[in-house]
């Protein structure tokens, strides 16, 4: 854990103004990225980890407005830049990938022309070197035969090759961080394995950093070293990966885990999580879990910390799970 | 275990207690020239219900009409007394009178015509995608050929051949027309038809006129309001059009674009009021309609609604 | 196993045959060489389900899956076939009694929201069918509807309302809701829960768990998630490219899959009790079912495949007791 942190967030706040009234999607959220080191951002839909991930890349649209916060990329502060500056910046030094692959092509360009576009728009080298690079870049995440695929064009390729090829484009200016928005979830089980292959070589390879925002807990196991889960627009818990999974300290975090068919024994009713998540027009006062939290009493009607409860580990609740094994005393 | 443990108390409220309808207000009177226009045009069709009540003269009553009166401007005065306040045309009728009149047998032609065109459009629209195949193939054929012909062609050819008069002209407009609902319908039941809840009607063995007619129409009926509205525009247009050239309507009933064809004559003589003033009242009717179904379209396409 | 089965496909098989149409027509008489494009979404499959069974059916995208839950559904008549429903061929049944198997077998579906009519209230979507089936008399509908609602665990309160006013979870409950309401034996779940978030995910397990005691339900339930499926099935029946490859009781099905697809396919599941692992993925993408692979389809990214696989399919025969598997390798 002692490796350069390349992105750190603090106190990020996203909100949209609508019509219905304001919506906090992203409501005080901090976390930090290291070189190399994939943070799974984990939550249900309406969590806010969609928006998190749109924030820092400069992507979110009115009604919505980033309110407050910081965003520092290596040594740049990326709140309050202009819609110059993210430009300069997206693609560059901070990437995206979307869970529909669409979004990054443009169905009626060749993937060639796409591919140089995106190199020369940040580097000024000929045409044949940013072709090279754009071979070499699909070649990495692990296409056969590039040559032939750069001059075909998106509809030509499968689901799974154009993710692919979307993560390729991600690549080519060798950013420091990649933001991977459910790119798996709409995959069949084979074509998620395969991409979450390449997509681990990566990491150890180059260094890269990378957000995995998703819904499922088991991806995030199997590929992420730290987790951070998100409720109702903020984190409630972050710590590393097996840390979390084994013995998670929030109680949402413990009945998702819980909740999961393989955590339950075959044919029994599962754990399951009263209730549904709260609109975030109308967020409760105090904890917004509370009201579907099988440990709440009236002191979650006041809004808990963020708190360190051990050596990375924090989570924001009054009573959290397995406090008695892990001694509080342990950072102080 | 039984299933009453299912947590009903944990489940909490629907989101707002809305209908469809409240929110397709909420979302029609987001622009405020659509407002507007929809409050012209409810001005217009209530001055044309109204044409008999409010008309300072009934221009068709021989007795009150005065050739002496014929072709006065704007605000000029009977020799009763009475104002005219848009002038008077060729013979001497008082020209708002003939346009409350004029709007009357426009919009009904026009309201009547969409009317019959969107029932049989709807119809056949509906059983060519529910049924596919060839019936289908035949019938969108039949609607490309139809529609590769200028409205106003058809209608032209079809009044040549049954000659003047209102039923005419509706039978016309309608042949002109009906093919466009056919369209728009067929189009979005395809979609519709596609869907998972379709698919459940019959499971539930639910026979294939409730599927159609029950299930699948009213899922097709914004885009058919929108081409209705629309097409109720270009009906008016058309007709107006029509009676201009001499082959709608008989002088008996005079829609407004007669009327702009009986002023025509005297524009070059500087009397303009005669022809002009029928002309605003269509342009007024025909450019509010198109706004509204502009925003009617807006705020019925499922697209933007989340 | 003496007893008829409550349901059974005997070889049937799907086609989609998608026509040519006018322009191309007219190109074949220029000696164009367009053809007619056949899909066999199901290939000769043969399936008993007993009453009071849960029969897992697991495969990727293109392996028919769906179809063949339409099929059984009734939404698609097989291309060749048939269907049997307590013995009784459903083709050959005419009147009330095709009726009858028609209400007996009921659909769940996956989107919550394309499933239900977005222009009716929930107590015409609930109570429409046991109206114009005469199930329910006229003044009992109100009523019947409320304990539909209540069963599926409901508010009965809100049956006034549209679709679109309620979540994806209680959205599907009322499809739950509406089809339990013509009071069926047999539920089709296609992917009925793989659109909600996880925790809502297990609320609706739960729910099919608890319909199945209290009713005596018999499943088919289709998915992807081979967890929800271990957890769920008793007996897994695994497809590719609109063949089943193989067909075994789940507990023995996960322990030890024979075919190499199962055994592809449940490597790759990512699951949360597995950590930082390398994903090793199977090579090769998912083939068209345009133009599927000739002989065995699972040839060309099978790791054990002989020249054999290329040219003959292989039957699907009982390997062991009650355990049937499609594939070369079986036969020594």
């Amino acid at each position: 854990m002692s490796r350069e942190t390349i992105l750190e967030v603090r106190d990020l706040r996203t909100h949209f103004f609508t019509k219905a009234g304001v919506a906090r999607a992203v409501d005080g959220v901090s976390f930090s990225l290291a070189r190399g080191e994939v943070l799974g951002l984990v939550g249900e839909s309406g969590s806010g980890k969609t928006v998190t991930g749109f924030s820092l890349m400069g992507l979110v649209d009115p009604p919505g407005r980033l309110v407050s916060g910081s965003i520092r990329l290596g040594n740049e502060e990326l709140a309050g830049l202009l819609e110059e500056g993210w430009r300069r910046l997206r693609g560059r030094r901070i990437a995206m990938i979307f869970q529909d692959p669409m979004m990054t092509l443009n169905p009626v360009l060749r993937i060639d022309t796409q591919m140089i576009e995106a190199i020369r728009a940040h580097v000024d080298i000929s045409r044949s070197a940013a072709r090279e690079r754009a071979r070499e870049a699909l070649a990495r995440v692990g296409i056969p035969s590039p040559d032939e695929r750069l001059s075909a064009y998106p509809h030509q390729f499968s689901g799974g090759m154009r993710q692919r090829v979307a993560i390729a484009i991600a690549l080519l200016n060798e950013p420091d961080v990649i933001v991977a928005d459910e790119p798996t979830t709409a995959l069949d089980v084979t074509i998620q394995a395969q991409i979450l292959y390449e997509v681990q070589k990566l990491c150890a390879e180059t260094g890269l950093a990378m957000i995995w925002i998703t819904h499922d807990l088991a991806v995030v196991g199997g590929l992420a070293d730290r987790v951070a889960v998100m409720y109702a627009g903020r984190i409630v818990e972050q710590g590393p990966v097996d840390a979390v999974l084994d013995a998670p300290y929030h109680p949402y975090t413990h009945g998702l885990i819980g909740s999961v068919p393989s955590q339950n024994r075959r044919g029994t009713r599962l754990t399951q999580i009263p209730g549904m998540a709260p609109s975030l027009l109308a967020l409760p006062e105090g904890c917004s879990f509370a009201a579907r939290c099988p440990r709440a009493d009236a002191a979650c009607k006041v809004l808990p910390d963020l708190l360190e409860l051990s050596a990375g580990r924090t989570a924001r609740c009054h009573h959290p799970h397995g406090l008695v094994e892990t001694t509080v005393g342990e950072d102080a | 275990m039984a299933s009453t443990e299912t947590p009903i108390a944990g489940i909490a409220a629907p989101r707002r207690a809305d209908t469809p309808f409240r929110r397709f207000l909420s979302d029609f009177t987001d622009s405020r020239l659509a407002v507007l226009a929809a409050i012209g045009l409810a001005i217009v069709i209530l001055a044309a219900l109204l044409a008999p009540w409010i008309s300072p003269q009934n221009p068709y009553d021989l007795a009150v009409v005065s050739v002496f009166d014929a072709r006065l401007p704007p605000g000029s005065q009977s020799m009763d007394g009475v104002t005219f306040w848009l002038g008077t045309d060729g013979s001497g009728r008082d020209l708002l009178s003939a346009i409350l009149y004029g709007l009357r047998i426009s919009l009904s032609v026009g309201v009547a015509s969409a009317a019959i065109a969107l029932t049989i459009g709807m119809i056949v629209g509906l059983v060519a995608a529910y049924a596919g195949g060839r019936t289908e193939g035949v019938i969108m054929r039949i609607v490309d050929i139809q529609l590769s012909l200028p409205a106003v062609l058809i209608a032209l050819i079809l009044l040549a051949i049954l000659g003047k008069g209102i039923d005419k002209i509706i039978i016309a407009l309608v042949i002109a027309q009906w093919a466009y609902y056919a369209r728009t319908v067929r189009a979005s039941a395809l979609v519709e038809r596609r869907r998972e809840y379709v698919e459940a009607a019959a499971c539930l063995g639910l026979s294939h006129a409730r599927i159609v007619f029950r299930h699948i129409l009213p899922n097709c009926i914004a885009p058919l309001i929108v081409v209705g509205t629309v097409q109720t525009a270009h009906a008016i247009a058309l007709e107006a059009t029509l009676s201009f050239l001499g082959v709608g309507l008989p002088q008996t009933e005079p829609s407004l674009g007669l009327l702009i064809a009986n002023g025509f004559d005297y524009m070059l003589s500087g009397k303009y009021w005669i022809s002009v003033f029928p002309g605003v009242a269509l342009l007024i009717t025909i450019v509010t309609i198109n706004i509204v179904g502009d925003q009617l379209r807006d705020a019925l396409n499922p697209r933007l609604q989340k | 196993m003496s007893a008829a089965p409550l349901l059974a496909l005997d070889a049937v098989s799907k086609r989609f045959v998608r026509r040519l149409d006018a322009a191309e027509k007219i190109v074949n008489l220029f000696g164009g060489k367009r053809r007619e494009e056949v899909v066999h979404a199901v290939d000769s499959v043969s399936l008993q389900i007993a009453e009071g069974e849960v029969v897992g059916l697991v495969g990727e995208s293109g392996c028919g899956k769906s179809t063949l839950g339409r099929v059984v559904a009734g939404v698609h008549a097989p291309s060749e076939g048939r269907v049997l429903w307590r013995g009784r061929d459903v083709e050959s049944l005419s009147g009330a009694e095709r009726r009858e198997a028609t209400l007996k077998i009921q659909m769940i579906f996956q989107d919550p929201m394309s499933s239900l009519n977005p222009r009716m209230r929930v107590r015409d979507i609930v109570g429409e069918a046991p109206r114009v089936h005469g199930l329910v008399s006229g003044d009992e509908i109100a009523d019947y509807v409320d304990r539909m609602l209540l069963r599926v665990g409901l508010d009965p309160s809100y049956k006034s309302r549209y679709p679109h006013q309620f979540s994806g979870g209680q959205r599907q409950r009322i499809g739950i809701a509406r089809a339990l309401a013509v009071q069926p034996d047999f539920l089709v779940c296609d992917e009925s829960i793989a659109a909600l978030d996880v925790s809502i995910q297990a609320q609706v397990l739960n729910l099919f768990m608890d319909l199945r005691e209290d009713l005596g339900l018999t499943y088919l339930f289709i998915s992807h998630d081979l967890g929800v499926v271990e957890h769920l099935a008793d007996r897994v029946v695994i497809m590719y490219l609109g063949r089943v490859v193989e067909s075994a009781p789940a507990v023995e099905l996960f322990a030890d899959p024979n075919h190499p697809y199962a055994r592809a396919l449940l490597a790759e599941v990512p699951r949360i009790d597995t950590r930082k692992r390398v994903f090793q993925p199977v090579k090769g993408e998912i083939p068209s079912p345009l133009a599927p692979p000739s002989g065995c389809h699972f040839h060309p990214r099978c790791p054990h495949a002989k020249p054999r696989c290329r040219e003959q399919a292989p039957a699907l025969r009982e390997i062991a007791p009650g355990r049937m598997s499609a594939c070369h390798l079986n036969d020594g």
